[in-house]
């Protein structure tokens, strides 16, 4: 595959990831 | 050789002790802005901080943060190529182990992929490695601070920014510019050079050009000391060198091994005498100090003794017997091996297991060393930790499972604080009284918050060793056949969900440049899912007990009565301990039973 293609889905997982940090301040406001 | 082997541990354990009493002085006072900073210095806090936060506000400063060091570290690795400070011209690694740098470096964590040395420019070295192991250890201590403010009801819990200030200018900046002298002085080189092309003294032994020329040996440096100072301060563990603290430009004597090591103590040590302080709650940060060492001095006599074994079993045991053994891939058959093929030779190894050790610092400094830097969740080593015994390799991995053995800047102690609500809820569950702790009742909301976070880690370790284990990510990646190869799956996840950072090395995890023509075959698997389980350990555990600490600081103090269970006596460090081993380490007992506990009493290599 694109290293391209490779380099901009690494870089969009790992601010999809932070959100669902930001989620979780979230979900722990809920318990 | 009794003082040979355990005179190292015990000064280390004796040192950072006494270095914890005036440090989580200072250090406490600082965070209470007891201080007075300079004049320029106050003038830029000033316009630092943004003003008192609440909890969801300090967590949202944190993780802004945090995206910020994410984007602004994958643009420095995705970028080597163009950016200064490359004269060897270092191209960019691949996309996925750039994901796994970056977090791995912003998590604390400091698990490599790659190899410093081979794969990092200096510019990456300086402004993505030292840069992130500065930033990413102050964040798990302004964490604990601001638990400390909730839990005393204070009015607000800081500010997040502010706090960063603090530990970094008044606390990680002077420290580290100490230990990077030490390391100086003691022969690490510290230079904006990249490397030295030199000859070597058997003419070719680095091989020949194609017109039959000796090629020369490429030394690489770079500023070493000033990476190593703040690696093992700020409990970072990512080497500039493959070799990491084995490397004889990161750690150069017995003397630089001495101080590497404490430095990676201190703090952590200071912190839980800290939260005594700030709380005004001594004889409580006592009991879980005394409960820490001695969870640590089980630790490191754990895998001294086991690794000191003699004659060492590794190579006596069934000595000359050919065994069958499976192929390292699943589609190899079965093949003959004659284990050990060394037994028998003349090696001397009355110290123990020296496979893999640095001669320089002996055995008990590699064993002393491997306990060490998984309790404080530091990573480095400076010896190969896929080469200790089996059942040594337990201690290191029980510090990563258990996670609270000090552990690491701030998470550490946090990790300890849900142990300690887990055990007074189960106390009080067991007397039929609502439980308390620093006189706030705990309730259903802060069990839940603090199971939440406990449960984060065996999660992120077991599932993903499963999957890996059964599937040929895992098959493929493992060096050694066996209990072994599983030990080395468990360890990898052990170390990204402890934000630990150490390894077994035989496990085939790097890809390397972006264009590399044979990465390891499992390679972006593994950066993949140690990024987000390293992602997900680091965050999700600081955030539920932030809230926790909140919710719990917001409730009225109850005082003290006759029923009330007292936190700082020997019961409660015995019942503290019990919850420890009973909740942390027994979660992880049938990984450890097919792991290094098969491996060390089945048929190969050891027992019979």
């Amino acid at each position: 595959m694109n290293v391209g293609i490779w380099l901009v889905g690494m870089f969009f997982l790992g601010i999809v990831a932070m959100a669902v940090c930001g989620l979780f301040v979230k979900a722990c406001e809920k318990i | 050789m009794f003082l040979q082997i355990w005179l190292l541990p015990f000064a280390l354990l004796a040192t950072a002790t006494v270095i914890a009493f005036p440090l989580s002085r200072y250090m406490a006072w600082i965070m209470d802005g007891k201080y007075r900073p300079l004049p320029v210095m106050g003038w830029f806090e000033k316009r630092l901080d943004s003003g008192p936060q609440n909890w969801k506000q300090y967590i949202g400063s944190l993780l802004l943060f945090n995206t910020v060091l994410f984007v602004f570290g994958y643009l420095v690795l995705a970028l080597q190529p163009y950016l200064p400070l490359n004269p060897d011209g270092k191209t960019m690694l691949f996309p996925s182990t750039i994901f796994n740098s970056v977090i791995s470096f912003m998590t604390n964590t400091n698990l490599q992929h790659y190899s410093g040395d081979q794969h990092l420019s200096n510019f990456s070295q300086i402004f993505f490695a030292i840069a992130n192991m500065f930033l990413s250890a102050a964040i798990g201590l302004c964490a604990l601070v601001a638990i400390i403010r909730a839990l005393r009801s204070d009015a607000s819990l800081g500010n997040f920014f502010l706090d960063m200030w603090r530990v970094l200018i008044y606390m990680f900046v002077p420290a580290a510019l100490v230990f990077a002298l030490i390391f100086l002085w003691q022969g690490s080189p510290m230079t904006f050079k990249t490397s030295h092309q030199v000859s070597t003294l058997e003419a070719g032994a680095m091989g020949t050009t194609d017109k039959g020329e000796a090629k020369q040996q490429t030394i690489v440096v770079g500023p070493v000391a000033a990476l190593e100072s703040i690696k093992m301060l700020g409990t970072n563990g990512g080497g500039f060198y493959g070799m990491n603290s084995a490397h004889p430009f990161e750690n150069p004597t017995g003397l630089s091994n001495f101080f590497n090591t404490l430095a990676m103590m201190i703090f952590p040590f200071a912190l839980v005498i800290m939260y005594g302080r700030m709380l005004g709650r001594m004889r409580h940060a006592y009991v879980i100090f005394i409960v820490m060492l001695a969870l640590m001095a089980a630790t490191v006599v754990w895998s001294v003794y086991f690794d000191t074994l003699k004659p060492n079993p590794g190579l006596t045991t069934h000595a000359g017997r050919t065994f069958e053994i499976a192929g390292a891939k699943s589609s190899e058959p079965k093949k003959p091996l004659t284990y050990p093929a060394v037994a028998g030779l003349p090696v001397d190894q009355h110290l123990g297991n020296l496979e893999g050790k640095e001669m320089r610092f002996g055995t008990s400094a590699g064993a002393t060393f491997d306990a060490l830097t998984t309790d404080v969740t530091c990573g480095a080593v400076n010896a190969e930790e896929d080469s200790i015994n089996p059942m040594a390799s337990l201690a290191p991995m029980a510090g990563m499972w258990i996670n609270s053995i000090f552990g690491g800047k701030g998470v550490g102690m946090i990790n300890m604080l849900l142990y300690v609500i887990i055990g007074i809820f189960i106390a009080g569950m067991m007397v039929g009284r609502t439980p308390e702790y620093l006189g706030k009742k705990i309730e259903a909301r802060e069990i839940k918050l603090a199971a939440v976070a406990l449960l984060v880690h065996p999660f992120m370790i077991l599932a993903p060793v499963a999957l890996f284990a059964v599937t040929h990510w895992g098959v493929d990646a493992v060096s050694n056949p066996g209990a072994h190869g599983f030990s080395q799956i468990l360890y990898q996840f052990s170390s990204a969900s402890a934000n630990n950072g150490s390894a077994f090395d035989g496990l085939g995890v790097t890809y390397g440049f972006y264009n590399n023509p044979n990465p390891a075959p499992s390679a972006i698997a593994f950066d993949i899912a140690t990024g987000l389980v390293m992602l997900f350990s680091r965050f999700l555990p600081i955030i539920a007990p932030v809230a926790m600490a909140a919710y719990l600081g917001a409730k009225k103090t109850n005082p003290a009565g006759l029923g009330t269970l007292r936190d700082d006596d020997v019961t409660f460090g015995l019942f503290l301990i019990g919850t420890i081993l009973i909740i942390g380490a027994l979660l992880f007992l049938p990984a450890a039973a097919l792991g290094p506990i098969a491996e060390h009493f089945g048929p190969f290599p050891f027992g019979g």
